[in-house]
């Protein structure tokens, strides 16, 4: 086995088309991820900033974008069908396509191996077949703008009927058929790379590297990834069974006596509630896979600038434990108003709010981390503070919406859209931005610009809290989300005006995001050379070669004596003691 | 150059016991075997939840649907069989088991189509009643899992007179948990579909 | 050193930077929450919900006004120090400070929702059987809401999709059944009597819809398949808006609707000699 490991290995790693195409090498993979998340990115921020354009300014015309969306944006009118493509669209593309992406995949793949004292994953083939499987599930996506009807219009939730009569709504043609199939696409290859997350961090972590002993990183990934394997299939079911529903004529979620288009569909008996139990246990859990790592990260960047170990280490692992136990029985906090028995709705807001305790915990540590260290505001650790700003926000407005009784009224809101964007949008990006400037040198052996790096962190940081921010107390004022404009009720009239705030936002946010790529492409290249540890930290990834040769260390693997946030520890030669120095030269702490 | 001849020796020198190599196929399979545990049980809650509205009929199953649970348990007690050849090292009834084992779930699969066709003759398809939308779905999603286990012990058993004796030992561990497993849901999916 | 003295000069800069951004964003928040205000209440159970949001706003507001002020602080403080002054804390005293949040949440969102919230939820949904309500029928389709009400006799004629005729019959009421001859039918147009229980029947031709009525604090999707009981009690008189909070497809924006809350004498007066029968012609 172990000499016919090495044998691929070293096949592959020979031409271009093995060593960067088809290659195996973990941080090839993760890379090829984190280039794909910033091409989904492009096309999922682009739809978000269309929406923009409507909300903001619902009579104009756009004779530019009807040259590339010819159909939906016909007389440079926006349709309301297209508007709803956009938000689906985006929803999902950012979701799974974006964060997914370059947060669980990319940083996943890449930093597993390196931290954990492993040469590679523990299947590198799956791991490589992981990365192949998303490529047409992404062109998939795309190509469904293009196709009879446009993509998918029944948002990301997908909720049937629907999403499942064809003509209830235009994306629910061809569209939404292609959806699904990339959906399918994508649930198979995140089950393969949670497969290969869970076995390498259980069976490859190097002599010495006790559970106990992980970086919060790794934590946080493998919960995730144990998460998604449990909560994934619950999705894989709805789709195989909306798929039948959609094209040969099963009843499983259409009820009898549907009206649509003017006719009586012969569907029978079918439960659209049945969809949305479903989805959301998967959907809530998903929510999860997405934060916890952007906190993982978050945490293994403070004590590097910060100088000093995280706070709570063991309360922070107990709380992810909780946390994620906990996330698989609250789904129903998504369906308070849905029809679902209301006594189900106490059970759900109870549990959904006993979240709070391990998130507000966690939140503690976070805070406490910066207490008596000695603070280095470098891009990445910005970027590590804007974490915590952003998941403080996110969190307490949690409270309004797991509370079923204020959740009769801001379900469906404008507060809802701003309450996720800060989670799994910003907390998550930020985390994203964070880790990107701080291992940018160990993936490709260069520094980012910091003062460029700085100037993305201020607009990114303002123009953030103006759109979302903001869109909470459109969602008070009463805004249902999903609207193509605000212009039909009076009740909503106040809720005009703030639009305009929301969309200037929107653009400085997206030009912000112009000066990160220009860093980053140009650090690529010119950026200044970095050495083996530029950061002076601790964990092991800092002890390979920026960037790791194939097999991650020349010579042996490190052994590791200590746990992985040993900063100014008293009597030590340096302030940071990296965990493979030996208890013979300082002492150890865990 | 010299890079990767160092990976190459440390590969092959410490890196992995066979201990750890087989602990790591463990977890992968059991893993693999968890979210399909979760597959079927997001199916079993639809299906309890569907059955509650007014519309539900009840199907009955060929008498071959028997038949072929009966050939899948010989399958599986076959590769025991096989299994405990190869403790003994002994080739022969190795082998033998093993060829069996594969040729019986290849004969359940076979069997499963013929079942599909006779209902679908008494005019049962996949839509007509939402019984038969979850007994084409489920046997279908269970014959796929086990397409997949019979091409690993098809493959494991030609492998079995040529792969040396440790990477044999592996495959052939792994795809016998998953043969078992398949066969446990069978008689799962049995359960769900007319008994519960 | 000097270097090192450099460094910290220019990010004591930053950091006293994004310690004011820091505690400005609870005003920028309180900003917003002076020009954006919920809709005034009309319904019984609504001065409830909005205790429960009130309540919320208020704690969790205090809550988020002191993070972000002692997060400025940290900020601040420790971006001027060039050393570690505190390293580790004892485990206990990690579970111990763990103590502090855990029971601020225990406070607000448990708490909340078990004492403020749960009675509001019984009220909403609790099964309180009254004769003196006034029972609707509310259809959504796409886009639009029909009113039934079941006239002088107290009962609904029945309805079937198969008999849905555009525009002389959109519900699909069977016109042989006698208790179809005095139902009412308002299309989007809701009328109540102010300060009586109202029970709507919430049922969906063809997707799924949600019935928000923002000055009453109701919002309940409506579910093809099922009906579903919405009671809530009136108190104001006047025109109100009735939206739809639930993805219905491409006119969903503007599924409008109208609710006209009167007084009882008037009410009555109306449902007893209105002539908004739903077979005219009969
Ligand atoms: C460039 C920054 C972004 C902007 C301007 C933006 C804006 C929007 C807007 C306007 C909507 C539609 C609201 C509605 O009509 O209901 C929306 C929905 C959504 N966004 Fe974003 N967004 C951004 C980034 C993100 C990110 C990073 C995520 C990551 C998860 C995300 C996830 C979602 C989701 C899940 C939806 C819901 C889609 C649905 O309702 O089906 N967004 N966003
Ligand atoms: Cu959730
Ligand atoms: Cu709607």
């Amino acid at each position: 086995m172990a000499t016919a490991h090495v044998l691929e290995h070293t096949h592959t790693a020979g031409s271009f088309l093995g060593r960067y195409i088809f290659s195996q090498d973990h941080k090839v993979i993760g890379i090829q991820y984190f280039l794909t998340a910033m091409v989904m990115a492009l096309v999922a921020g682009f739809l978000a900033i269309m929406m923009r354009l409507q909300l903001a300014f619902p009579n104009e015309t756009w004779p530019l974008l009807e040259k590339l969306f010819p159909l939906g944006m016909e007389g440079g009118v926006m349709k309301p069908e297209f508007y709803l493509s956009l938000v689906t669209m985006h929803g999902t593309l950012m979701v799974f396509f974006v964060i997914s992406f370059a947060l669980v995949s990319g940083f996943g793949n890449f930093l597993i191996p390196l931290q954990i004292g492993a040469r590679d994953m523990a299947y590198p083939f799956l791991n490589m077949l992981s990365y192949w499987t998303i490529v047409p599930a992404c062109l998939l996506m795309i190509a469904s703008f293009f196709v009879e009807g446009g993509a998918a219009a029944a948002g990301w939730t997908a909720y049937p009927p629907l999403s499942a009569v064809q003509n209830a709504v235009p994306g629910s043609g061809w569209g939404q058929t292609l959806w699904l199939l990339a959906m399918a696409l994508f649930i198979v290859s995140f089950t393969m790379g949670g497969l290969n997350y869970v076995a390498t961090i259980l069976t490859h972590r190097t002599q010495g590297m006790s559970m106990m002993r992980l970086p919060l990183t790794i934590w946080t990934m493998f919960i995730a990834a144990i998460l998604a394997l449990l909560a994934f299939p619950a999705l894989t079911a709805a789709a195989i069974m909306l798929l039948f529903d959609r094209h040969f004529g099963t009843s499983f979620f259409l009820p009898s006596g549907l009206y649509i288009g003017e006719q009586v569909l012969p569907h029978q008996g079918g439960t659209p509630l049945l969809w949305q139990h479903l989805f959301w246990f998967l959907g809530h859990p998903e929510v999860y896979v997405l934060l916890l790592p952007a906190l993982g990260l978050t945490l293994d960047i403070i004590p590097a600038f910060t100088r000093k170990p995280v706070f709570g280490y063991r309360v922070t692992v107990t709380s992810l434990l909780v946390i994620a136990v906990l996330s698989l029985i609250v789904w129903g906090h998504h369906m308070f108003v849905s029809g679902m028995n209301p006594y189900l709705g106490e059970f759900f807001s109870i549990g959904t709010l006993l979240i709070t305790l391990p998130s507000a915990a966690i939140g503690l540590n976070l805070i406490a981390s910066l207490w008596g260290g000695s603070v280095r505001l470098t891009t990445p650790m910005l970027f590590a503070l804007g974490v915590i700003a952003l998941f403080g926000t996110g969190g307490l407005g949690g409270i309004f919406l797991g509370n079923a009784v204020s959740d009769v009224y801001l379900h469906d809101s404008y507060f809802v859209v701003g309450h996720f964007h800060f989670m799994i949008g910003g907390v998550t990006l930020f985390g994203i931005f964070a880790g990107t400037y701080y291992w940018f040198p160990k993936m490709f052996g260069r520094m980012m610009s910091e003062r460029l790096g700085k100037i993305h962190f201020w607009l990114s940081l303002a123009s953030f809290y103006g759109m979302f921010l903001g869109m909470h107390f459109l969602g008070l004022a009463g805004a249902p989300r999903r609207y193509y404009s605000f212009t039909q009720f009076s009740f909503l009239e106040p809720v005009v005006s703030l639009q305009l705030i929301v969309t200037i936002s929107s653009f400085v946010f997206a030009a912000a995001q112009v000066i990160f790529l220009l860093n980053f492409f140009y650090s690529l290249k010119k950026g200044s050379k970095a050495d083996k540890n530029p950061w002076n930290a601790t964990t092991l990834e800092w002890t390979a070669d920026s960037p790791p040769p194939h097999g991650n260390w020349n010579g042996e693997v490190p052994r590791v004596y200590r746990w992985p946030y040993e900063y100014s520890l008293p009597d030590a030669p340096q302030d940071f003691t990296p965990q493979t120095t030996p208890p013979a030269e300082a002492k150890v702490t865990m | 150059m010299n890079q990767h001849s160092a990976v190459r020796r440390d590969l092959g020198g410490l890196e992995f016991s066979r201990e750890q190599a087989a602990f790591r196929s463990t977890i992968g399979i059991w893993m693999f075997l968890t979210t399909v545990t979760m597959l079927f049980a997001a199916f079993t809650s639809s299906y309890i939840i569907r059955r509650a509205s007014a519309d539900w009929q009840e199907i009955v199953p060929p008498p071959i649907l028997w038949l072929n649970t009966l050939v899948l348990i010989g399958s599986s007690s076959s590769l025991v069989l096989a299994q405990r050849g190869l403790r003994r090292s002994h080739a022969v009834s190795f082998r033998t088991y093993l060829v069996l084992s594969c040729l019986l779930g290849i004969g359940f699969l076979i069997g499963q189509i013929v079942c599909w066709v006779q209902l679908s003759r008494q005019g049962i398809f996949l839509p007509t009643n939402p019984h038969s939308s979850f007994f084409y779905i489920l046997t279908g999603l269970h014959g796929l899992h086990l397409l997949g286990g019979v091409m690993a012990l098809v493959y494991g058993t030609m492998k079995t007179w040529s792969a040396d004796s440790v990477r044999m030992d592996h495959l052939f561990r792994v795809s016998s948990i998953y043969w078992h497993f398949m066969a446990g849901l069978w008689l799962y999916i049995l359960f769900v579909l007319f008994v519960l | 050193m000097e270097e090192a003295q450099r460094t910290v000069g220019r990010q004591s800069v930053t950091g006293m930077l994004l310690a004011l951004v820091m505690a400005a964003v609870p005003l920028v928040a309180i900003l917003y929450a002076t020009h954006t205000r919920l809709p005034f209440v009309a319904s019984q159970h609504g001065s409830g919900i909005d205790s429960m949001i009130n309540y919320t706003l208020i704690t969790v507001g205090v809550v988020f006004i002191v993070a972000h002020l002692i997060f400025a602080y940290f900020i601040w403080r420790f971006s001027r120090q060039d050393r570690v002054t505190s390293r580790l804390a004892s485990t206990k005293a990690e579970w111990r400070w763990t103590l502090i949040p855990v029971i601020v949440m225990i406070l607000i969102a448990e708490g909340g929702v078990l004492v403020i919230g749960m009675p509001v939820w019984r009220e909403l949904y609790g099964t309180a059987e009254s004769d003196n309500v006034v029972t609707v029928e509310v259809t959504a389709e796409q886009f639009a809401w029909n009113v039934r009400y079941p006239g002088k006799d107290g009962i609904f004629g029945q309805t079937a999709p198969a008999r849905i005729e555009l525009p002389v019959n959109p519900l699909g009421v069977d016109p042989t059944d006698p208790n179809a001859n005095d139902d009412l039918y308002l299309g989007p147009e809701l009328k109540l009597p102010v300060n009586k229980p109202a029970r709507i029947l919430l049922r969906s031709k063809d997707v799924l819809h949600s019935f928000f009525l923002p000055h009453q604090r109701i919002k309940q999707d409506a579910v093809p398949g099922m009906v579903i009981e919405v009671r809530f009690v009136p108190t104001e008189i006047g025109e109100f808006e009735i939206a739809c909070t639930e993805l219905c497809g491409l006119g969903h924006y503007k599924m409008r609707g109208v609710l006209t809350v009167m007084p009882q004498e008037e009410f009555h007066r109306w449902y007893t000699e209105s002539t908004d029968l739903y077979f005219p012609g009969e």
